[in-house]
């Protein structure tokens, strides 16, 4: 069961969609990619009941770069630590963000607009009160009045996006090429052993005359499914 | 994308053959007798081969053989098979301060373990043992190759017994490229994001060298802190990029950085990248088989060979300008850890030809040879103190190499270094008003994207005088550069201090300070050269006139913008030109440029 489709507009100054091999000194895909898209539309709606799925995006402003290099950190927040304070066993630890310095470039885009056509599918999730035109009517509301359950982001959170209906036009038609093996989303909680394993899956993008048609996620899954469920 | 074409580029040049094995300098061969005995140490390095004429002082260049691939290290001791550093293959350290270090022993024993778990009935490797578990024989070795000259920490040490290479040996080699593939078996497959199929993904990525990084080299994909990681992931495992994608990206990023690399076939192949200013190195190659990246690090020093290809009937103009297949260019910066990757640029050969040619014409600037295209080193140096590279602003190289190739608007700070360098040296020389040519010819928006619509006409700024602008700095500049030669018709031209040297920096950012000064001392100058040279003095006056005519004096601007800046030293540098050249020879301009430019439209 899924809804009618979808079309919204997203746009902001920056953004850095990071290619997984280049995510140490960020380097940003050409176009964004499902899985941000379906970011940006959960921060406007999304329930346990519904899964977002990006059909197609549509580039809408040539693709330009921005560079920069930024102060950031080597090291993660200890989650046992977050659990202790929590907890009232222990206080986290101080730390200082200026003795454990890394400086990162970032390769980012700078004034992007795509169009996005989308439709959600109900998940297995959905309760007895839950109908696929309720969630339409929700988004459709909350889509116009701007409504959001947090701020939508392109890729990074330091990167905010603008989020409004689209009316579907302006692609850019002579935009044609390939852009090879894109990050469509990630299989959250794929087992490897009885272990949690996360596992990114790829597609192949291509932009034909402005416009990228995304896989359904179910065919974009490689040659041998078997393995990923171990 | 860029991976992907990298691995495109292995296939293409056939590079890997057997991910087990790769090439390298190796510098010293150990031979031994069929007992074990020392008979020798040979070192293979050879001076490298200069172009004639080449007032360098030639590089030893190691000869490069076929190895077991190295596994590459971090702080960890782990060992290569056969075929490794002083440290691992003999136990001996470059430094004698190391001397004593017992991890030196332990690197050593590594060494001997892996030889030891290679299949034993082999004898030629039971010699090698022999031969280092016997101190006497290694202290033989090690006087020897003292007596030599010594070695470097980083040298690679290969084995020969009774004249047969360890290397070549059949059922080493089968038995290495077995134990390559059960090291990776155990885990699972994942979906490789070079190839899109399903593989288990390289644990380590392999290291090439680069500037900026350690000597030993430096992946291009490397996650070597936990706040890299994402997803609960760890490591490599972030970006699952299958073996034989990895060796096959790797090998191609050496091919393309190295200065001399050797195909498994034995093919020589010339780097595909030049270093633009200290860490910092641009990489890149095209899909088909043309020639041009091949040439383009010439523009460095001989710029001509590449023009003459671009115009070149047979190989160039139409043939280059309609090829469509890709070209890519990174600009790699070397750093701890890892190479990080500062920008990607992708287009296509025609594309990279056209702005090429637009390039050249852009930094035409009437000068004393405009039949000898400007070099890219030439160009960078003028844009700083002593032609020093390394004092470049870090981003300028890159911005003027890649606007060479990709087109594009150059920056203001790329502008207000060469307008800096004007004023401190009080002076615009041909490379930087070369560079302010390429700098307002890139603010002018390019017309003629596609090859056929060359014919197009296209708004440039003009290379040599423009005698009817009406841009204020312009003719200030202009003015300033007649007033000097006034003062030289005056006083001689063995001044110690002219005009220029005394005003140059007032003059082009506060004109409305210096020039009304300057006008009352022309007046002195022109009645004493009148008195000299009646004849020159009476052309300056009139020269004189017509500038000031065009300035239609309201005064003189007070404060000049960077933009205007740069503009009155073209204005200046223009005017100077001409003073150069006989009055009635006209000004050599189309004389180098390329066909395509018959049609050019000037603007003021």
């Amino acid at each position: 069961m899924h809804s009618i489709d979808f079309f919204v507009r997203i746009q902001g100054t920056l953004a850095c969609f990071t290619r997984p091999e280049f995510s140490t000194e960020r380097v940003s895909y050409d176009l964004i990619t499902p899985s941000a898209a379906r970011g940006v539309l959960e921060a406007v709606l999304w329930k346990p009941a519904i899964r977002w799925e990006v059909r197609q995006i549509a580039l809408l402003k040539p693709v330009s770069y921005a560079r920069f290099k930024r102060n950031e950190v080597n090291t993660r927040l200890s989650t046992q630590n977050a659990l202790a304070e929590a907890r009232g066993s222990k206080p986290m630890p101080d730390f200082f963000a200026d003795e454990d310095r890394a400086q990162r470039n970032t390769v980012a885009l700078r004034n992007v607009d795509y169009g996005i056509v989308t439709r959600f599918h109900m998940t297995p999730r959905a309760g007895a009160a839950d109908n696929v035109r309720k969630f339409e009517e929700m988004f459709e509301r909350r889509l116009q009045k701007g409504q959001q359950h947090y701020q939508p982001c392109l890729g990074c959170r330091e990167f905010p996006a603008f989020v409004e209906p689209w009316d579907g036009t302006g692609a850019l038609e002579n935009e044609s090429r390939m852009l090879g093996w894109m990050l469509h989303d990630i299989a959250f909680g794929t087992l490897r052993g009885k272990e949690i394993a996360n596992q990114p899956r790829f597609f192949p993008a291509e932009l034909r005359r402005g416009i990228v048609d995304v896989p359904a996620w179910e065919d974009a899954t490689p040659a041998n499914p078997e393995a990923l469920r171990v | 994308m860029i991976l992907q074409s990298l691995r495109d580029l292995a296939v293409r040049e056939n590079l890997v053959d057997d991910p087990a094995f790769e090439s390298k300098a190796v510098r010293w061969i150990i031979a031994l007798d069929a007992d074990g005995r020392f008979l020798n140490a040979y070192d293979t390095s050879t001076p490298e081969t200069l172009p004639e004429g080449s007032k360098k002082k030639p590089k030893m260049q190691a000869k490069l053989m076929r190895i077991p691939r190295r596994l590459g290290r971090t702080v960890g001791i782990k060992s290569d098979f056969l075929v490794d550093n002083a440290k691992y293959a003999l136990g001996l350290a470059a430094d004698p301060a190391e001397a004593g270090d017992p991890r030196i022993q332990q690197c050593h024993a590594a060494f001997l373990d892996l030889l030891r778990s290679a299949p034993q009935d082999v004898p030629e490797l039971q010699t090698v043992l022999t031969f280092l578990s016997d101190d006497a024989a290694r202290e033989a070795c090690a006087q020897n190759l003292a007596a030599k000259g010594g070695f470097a920490s980083n040298d690679l040490f290969c084995f020969q017994v009774d004249g047969e290479p360890l290397i070549k040996i059949e059922e080493l080699q089968a038995w290495w490229r077995t134990q390559r593939n059960e090291e990776s078996e155990g885990s699972l497959p994942v979906q490789c994001l070079v190839c899109g199929e399903l593989r288990i993904p390289a644990r380590l990525h392999n290291s090439f060298q680069i500037r900026g990084a350690s000597t030993s080299g430096i992946p291009l994909v490397s996650f070597n802190a936990n706040a890299f990681e994402k997803y609960g992931l760890s490591g490599n495992e972030n970006a699952p990029v299958c073996n034989e994608c990895m060796t096959a990206y790797t090998e191609a990023l050496r091919r393309l950085t190295r200065a001399q690399y050797e195909t498994p076939s034995g093919l020589k192949l010339k780097p595909l990248s030049l270093v633009l200013n200290g860490d910092t190195t641009a990489v890149y190659w095209a899909e088909g088989q043309s020639e041009l990246p091949s040439f383009l690090s010439s523009l460095n020093t001989d710029p001509r060979s590449v023009l003459e290809l671009l115009v070149s009937p047979h190989k160039g103009s139409e043939f280059l300008l309609n090829d469509s297949s890709g070209f890519y260019c990174l600009i790699v910066t070397g750093a701890q850890g890892r190479a990080s990757v500062r920008r990607l640029h992708a287009g296509t050969v025609g594309e990279v030809a056209q702005n090429l040619m637009h390039f050249f014409r852009a930094i035409n600037v009437d000068r004393y040879d405009t039949a000898e295209p400007l070099p890219l080193f030439r160009l960078l140096g003028s844009m700083v103190l002593n032609g020093e590279r390394d004092r470049l602003p870090p981003e300028a190289a890159t911005e003027l190499w890649l606007h060479a190739l990709f087109g594009g608007r150059l920056s203001r700070s790329f502008l207000s270094t060469i307008v800096a360098r004007n004023r401190a040296e009080r002076a615009v020389s041909a490379e930087r008003a070369a560079l302010l040519h390429l700098y307002f010819q890139s603010l002018v928006p390019r017309k003629n994207t596609t090859p056929d619509s060359a014919v197009e006409k296209e708004r440039t700024y003009p290379m040599s005088l423009d005698r009817e602008s009406k841009d204020p700095p312009y003719l200030l500049g202009r003015l300033l550069a007649v007033l000097e030669n006034l003062q030289t018709a005056a006083q001689g031209s063995n001044l110690n201090r002219t005009l220029v040297d005394r005003t140059f920096g007032a003059a082009s950012t506060r004109p409305g300070v210096v020039f009304p000064q300057l006008m009352q001392t022309a007046q002195h100058h022109l009645s004493k050269a009148g008195r000299k040279l009646p004849g020159r003095a009476t052309n300056l006056d009139k020269l004189l006139g017509e500038i000031i005519d065009g300035l239609n004096l309201d005064g003189f601007s007070a404060v000049l913008s960077l933009e205007q800046q740069g503009r009155f030293a073209l204005g200046y540098y223009h005017q100077r030109q001409t003073f150069f050249r006989k009055s009635d020879q006209t000004v050599p301009q189309a004389s180098a440029e390329p066909s395509t430019d018959s049609t050019e439209e000037t603007i003021a």
